[in-house]
């Protein structure tokens, strides 16, 4: 019934020999688990929406410029302002912590240390992925703050002009910039592990021909590697943030919640959209449930964008793209 | 979240052409197996033998306690959460048939969760506002409110090497206010005189849910401080100054967490988390720490009115008295639409009203002074039921 | 060649042949820099490294002493709050059977989209596929616990249960699932389904027989660490497992709890005591994790060796 034609991966064979039952079956149900997942990305969205809308119409555009959180009161009172600024803010500055971090070590491993020793150690730092949030959110709390203290109180009285690192009533402890080191510390072997797929994509010939003209190890980073991978970096990173932005229970037991707008990240308080919905569901009435579930889509369409973005790039830099057609 | 990153996958390596099957199914299969014998081992519900420093009154469990049998739930205040568990732990020990739930959610929420209908009862430190009253009678006829726990608000601390600090009502004030924001403040030293104090920033911690124990907290704050504490009394109020923290157990959990924090609680929590409380300055002169007695000295001095909703008096002239101290109230249906779970609620009521009220020292609550018990159980025996 | 001679163009925005050349004379220079570099990229590792250290170190010496046999085989059920004693036994039982139904759902369904994806799918609707699984790998877990809220605990009235757990956990599971699987069968190599193909074996039979059993060593791999994911997950249980102090042995009526999901609730207390609790079970619930992630790690590392 067939040749050894190349194309014989394309399901064209099935319509060039005859259809066998057995092929039109299976075909029709592996196509119907695919079909199953843009019903299920689709549903989400669907679903979400319909249980949020009754909160939307209850606080109208208040929804996005509101701080607090009383959807429960009469009459309810709440919106994402508070939630929003600081999911944003503690996820950036996760991203500035971590991603030179796992630049680095992804550099390292790739382009200098031997294969063995860079394997093995990739392995440990994949590790650092499969630790429950969490655990790093009791660690963060009981292990991380205090240590963190003495750090912020440095920041503070040396940086402390600058608004970010001013802590006004000098204290300091489960701020947004503890929430933000765990964050970076959950994000790092992410971005760590796709850029040491991106590094490895770059053609041998780019490098070696950067090695024949006399470069260092670190000038062929910098002149072949790099520029090569810029785009699967962004990729990276993006994927980070996507990440960081949806962290709940470790941002939930590290952050002294507080709704609260401003830029001074060492002082304790601030909130996220994940950690909110992780302390307030269980005391939540039917408006509080509603209204979560409308933060919730919030950050459900904000990751999505964040990740179609990443995925955009990384597709086009050809790293997941590559395979069969 | 642990992160669903493909790539780590992907980047394994593969073998395409397996030799040794078998070996790397049982490589699979030992968690398998090992767990599977974990859930097949015989677990148990009974922790009986196991609490260490259980506080249950084991010898009064079986005689005189009426049992009724069915499921009840209750959520509201965080401040009787520790005692109330206890109740239920011990009454299902002594009446195998009854369950009760209670969630610490605070007063506010319980209130709103039984106005809604989706609790059975709730547990409030401060009593209903008329217009709350007038909701939930809309939904369960007439309701009853019962005192059936006191216990001290602790002011709680965790400030490095500080173990016994004394603070009076306007430097107590002056914290909570923002006006007072380090350690090694002028007022006090004043109130601690020969401690050697910090000089690290004070981080109050405050209730971010409608809360009783704020309610009083406050209450007491408008009283004894007037001039100083300006944002008045209620479960919610507009904090100048700290954090906020979900529920007693949050603000005792931050407060550990916090070197130089300062909070309140209800002292089982303060005593749970091993934080220091503040000696607080009485009217009398007398610097006096949240003891079962000084509550219960407090206490006295409250006046109880018909429909138990009792007006603490938060300048209690007895030296002896702990000020911030106060009670709390199960807020029932008078006639609960559910025959057994009416009588589930009355027999469980009484319990915590009589053989309950003894687990309240070694919880470090209070017990109800003798005449508040006899009113509040006739109050009990109103339930139709 | 001596390093402070003034090269003849000017460095800072040089051609790439003189910057590479060793005589430009800056070459001790660009040796410093390298040294310095490759130091800062070696010292990046180290940073990273420390974490996992403290981490790990910090929760076993926090736990280890606390996970005893009475914590392994007792559930929470009459444990008074300022009582020592009480357990996970509950948890653990509900993280495995949500997990367990996590799996039966996200495995099969996981391995056709990648069949899908590699041996038929064509077109436009294969590139939107493999596009939203990939997306879907970076939906927030708190996320996919609100979807099985909405659209299973409240819309279809069915109440918190370990089942709404599982299916939230499946949601999270599922792309996981069909990225490793597409990966391991786009390696399986062209000439065995023509083999196969040649025999006159249908494609099917080819997929299952040939196709799959090749790739099966990798499938388990990424089936493993998918497990290993999930079963750290707490946000989804908040959601729809939402907790239970007792032994529920049944997934699909009534609240139930999980391993993480006690953590998280010890966690969240003040007292000494539930504290102590939450170490041990966070000990417990890495151990779990840990042992998933390093044997699934073993099981590719052993067929490396065995193509060498």
């Amino acid at each position: 019934m067939t040749t050894t034609d190349p194309t014989a991966m394309s399901p064209s064979i099935l319509r060039r020999g005859k259809v066998r039952r057995g092929d039109a079956v299976f075909s029709f149900v592996a196509q119907a688990a695919g079909v199953f997942v843009l019903i299920l990305i689709v549903a989400i969205g669907v679903f979400l929406v319909g249980r949020a809308v009754p909160a939307f119409r209850l606080a109208g555009l208040h929804f996005f410029t509101e701080k607090t959180w009383f959807p429960d009161n009469a009459p309810p009172v709440f919106g994402i302002a508070a939630l929003a600024f600081g999911t944003v803010l503690s996820s950036l500055c996760a991203l500035v912590l971590a991603v030179p971090v796992a630049l680095g070590s992804a550099l390292f491993l790739t382009e200098l240390a031997p294969p063995r020793l860079g394997r093995w150690t990739g392995y440990m730092l994949d590790l650092l992925a499969a630790v429950p949030s969490v655990v790093y959110g009791l660690w963060g709390v009981y292990y991380l703050v205090p240590r963190l203290i003495p750090v912020e109180r440095w920041l503070n009285d040396t940086l402390g002009f600058i608004p970010l690192f001013d802590s006004r009533n000098g204290t300091y402890g489960r701020s947004l910039f503890a929430a933000s080191v765990v964050l970076a510390i959950m994000v790092l072997p992410i971005v760590a592990a796709i850029a040491r797929e991106v590094f490895r994509q770059v053609p041998r010939a780019d490098k070696e021909a950067a090695l024949a003209l006399g470069a260092t190890r670190w000038e062929t980073i910098r002149l072949s590697v790099l520029p090569y991978s810029r785009s699967g970096i962004v990729g990276a990173i993006m994927l980070g943030l996507g990440r960081a932005l949806g962290e709940t229970i470790a941002v939930a037991l590290v952050l002294a919640s507080l709704f609260k707008v401003d830029f001074h990240i060492l002082e304790p308080g601030g909130n996220t959209i994940a950690a909110n919905i992780a302390t307030k569901f269980g005391e939540a009435g039917v408006h509080g449930r509603e209204a979560l579930i409308a933060s919730g889509l919030v950050l459900f369409a904000i990751t999505l964008v964040v990740n179609v973005i990443a995925r955009g790039v990384v597709y086009r830099t050809g790293l997941a793209a590559e395979g069969k057609p | 979240m642990p992160p669903r990153y493909p790539a780590l996958v992907a980047s394994q390596p593969v073998n395409l052409i397996s030799k040794n099957k078998r070996s790397r199914w049982a490589v699979v299969a030992l968690p398998v197996v090992s767990l599977a014998l974990v859930a097949g081992a015989c677990g148990s519900d009974n922790n009986a033998s196991s609490s260490g420093n259980s506080t249950s009154s084991t010898d009064s469990r079986a005689a005189s306690v009426t049992c009724a049998s069915g499921t009840i739930s209750g959520a509201g205040s965080t401040f009787v959460q520790t005692i109330a568990q206890q109740w239920i732990k011990d009454y299902a020990a002594a009446c195998p048939g009854a369950t009760v739930n209670y969630q610490g959610v605070g007063s506010g929420a319980g209130i709103q969760q039984f106005t809604a209908g989706t609790v059975d009862f709730a547990g409030s430190d401060v009593a209903m506002k008329p217009e709350e009253q007038t909701a939930a009678e809309a939904k369960w006829g007439p309701v009853v409110h019962i005192p059936w726990a006191a216990g001290g608000i602790a002011v709680e601390y965790n400030v490095k090497g500080v173990s016994d600090l004394k603070l009076s009502p306007t430097t107590v004030a002056g914290i909570f206010a923002g006006k007072i924001t380090k350690w090694d403040d002028a007022a006090i030293k004043a109130d601690n005189s020969g401690a050697t104090l910090p000089s690290t920033g004070i981080q109050v911690v405050h209730r971010s849910d409608g809360s009783g124990t704020t309610a009083a907290f406050t209450a007491y704050l408008t009283a004894a401080a007037p001039t100083v504490w300006t944002a008045g009394s209620s479960k919610d109020v507009p904090w100048p100054t700290g954090q906020g923290a979900k529920g007693s157990d949050g603000v005792t959990a931050a407060v550990k967490q916090t070197d130089g924090a300062i909070g309140y609680a209800e002292v089982s929590f303060a005593k749970g988390g091993s934080l220091g409380m503040a000696k607080i300055k009485n009217p009398a002169g007398q610097w006096v720490g949240p003891d079962g007695s000084a509550v219960s000295a407090a206490l006295a001095a409250a006046t109880v009115p018909a429909d138990l909703k009792i007006k603490i008096n938060y300048a209690p002239t007895d030296p002896s008295a702990y000020p911030i101290s106060t009670t709390t109230f199960v807020i029932v249906p008078q006639k609960p639409a559910d025959a057994a779970k009416g009588k589930l609620l009355k027999a469980f009521i009484t319990y915590a009203l009589t053989k309950g009220q003894q687990s309240a020292d070694s919880l470090y609550y209070a017990p109800l002074p003798g005449a508040l018990v006899t009113q509040a159980k006739t109050a009990v025996d109103s339930i139709a039921a | 060649m001596t390093a402070t001679t003034t090269p003849p163009f000017d460095t800072s925005a040089p051609p790439p042949g003189g910057l590479l050349s060793n005589r430009s004379g800056n070459g001790r220079r660009r040796g410093v820099v390298n040294a310095v570099a490759c130091t800062g990229l070696g010292l990046a590792v180290l940073i990273a490294l420390i974490p996992l250290v403290a981490v790990l170190g910090y929760t076993i010496s926090k736990g280890a002493r606390v996970v005893t046999v009475n914590f392994l085989t007792h559930s929470m059920r009459g444990v008074g709050p300022l009582d020592r004693g009480g357990g996970a036994y509950h948890a653990i039982l509900g993280t495995l059977e949500q997990v367990a139904i996590a799996s039966i759902l996200a495995v099969p369904i996981g391995l056709l989209v990648a069949i899908y994806i590699v041996e038929y799918g064509r077109g436009p609707l294969r590139s939107a596929v493999r596009f939203l699984v990939d997306v879907m790998t970076g939906i927030p877990s708190i996320v996919a616990g609100l979807f099985i809220f909405a659209f299973w605990v409240l819309g279809l009235g069915q109440g918190f249960s370990g089942l709404a757990a599982g299916f939230a956990l499946a949601v999270l599971m599922l792309p996981v699932v069909v990225r490793s699987a597409e990966e391991m069968l786009k390696l399986v190599p062209d000439s065995l389904r023509e083999a196969s193909f040649a025999l006159g074996v249908p494609r099917w039979r080819t997929i299952i027989s040939v196709v799959l059993p090749t790739a099966s060593a990798g499938i388990t791999t990424g089936v493993m660490l998918a497990v290993a994911r999930v079963s750290g997950e707490t946000a989804p249980l908040l959601l729809t497992a939402f907790g239970f102090d007792a032994i529920r042995t049944s997934p699909f009526k009534g609240s139930q709890s999980g391993l993480p999901l006690f953590v998280f609730n010890q966690a969240s207390s003040a007292f000494d005591v539930a504290v102590r609790r939450a170490w041990a079970g966070a000990v417990t619930l890495i151990a779990i994790v840990l042992v998933l992630t390093v044997l699934a790690r073993f099981v590719a590392g052993r067929n490396r060796l065995e193509v060498n």
